[in-house]
């Protein structure tokens, strides 16, 4: 697994490939996006969705 | 020349005092002569090693710094599967991807401080069912979080 913290201000083409609007965004495997903090058990739900081990 | 104050400065030697298990910083900077590739300028490589060094300062070496030039050691960059600078790579006793692109200021330095106090003790902080979902994954995972300075 790799997780990636990215200061968009400095790379504004990612800004604009993820449509990120607010911040944190999170984007998991080009596949699932949310915007804010979560609680945990719904960050995994995330992860495993954008595994594909979950529907969506 | 330092860029966090003295009392943060205090308040993290306090920190990295407990530090045992090994951690280290391996950041990905370019020249910083003043010369720059056309489309790769890089507005906060500087102060981005400033902070890595100052980290490695106020704990006494016991957290590790590595500096390498993003252009001249291309070989070392696409080894952590580094594609933007400034770029500082957590390690600990092995590699658990974690990557922070651009400068780990405001919040961002706080979240650094706590993944090298994690990475060092092997400790995520996540709940075991967390951790044991998290171990069954069919596929690599890739999480990109995207934040602006605070």
């Amino acid at each position: 697994m790799r997780a990636d913290v990215v200061e968009v201000s400095e790379f504004p083409h990612l800004a604009q490939r993820y449509h990120v609007f607010g911040v944190p965004k999170v984007v998991i495997n080009e596949r699932v996006q949310f915007e804010g903090a979560v609680p945990e058990k719904m960050f995994l739900s995330y992860v495993l969705q954008a595994a594909g081990v979950e529907e969506s | 020349m330092r860029l966090i104050s003295e009392r943060d400065a205090a308040t993290l030697r306090k920190r990295f005092a407990d530090l045992t298990g090994p951690v280290k910083l391996v950041m990905f900077t370019q020249s910083e002569s003043g010369l720059s590739v056309p489309g790769h300028e890089c507005a906060y490589c500087r102060e981005t090693r400033m902070l890595v060094e100052d980290l490695g300062e106020v704990s006494d070496g016991r957290i590790g710094v590595e500096v390498h030039d993003f252009i001249l050691d291309r070989e070392e960059a696409s080894r952590y599967g580094v594609e933007r600078i400034p770029a500082v790579v957590v390690l600990g006793e092995r590699d658990h991807g974690i990557r922070y692109y651009g400068i780990p200021a405001g919040y961002e330095f706080a979240s650094l401080v706590e993944d090298i106090l994690d990475v060092s003790a092997q400790k995520s902080g996540l709940r075991p069912e967390t951790a044991a979902a998290l171990r069954a994954l069919p596929r690599d995972v890739h999480i990109q979080v995207f934040v602006t300075p605070t």
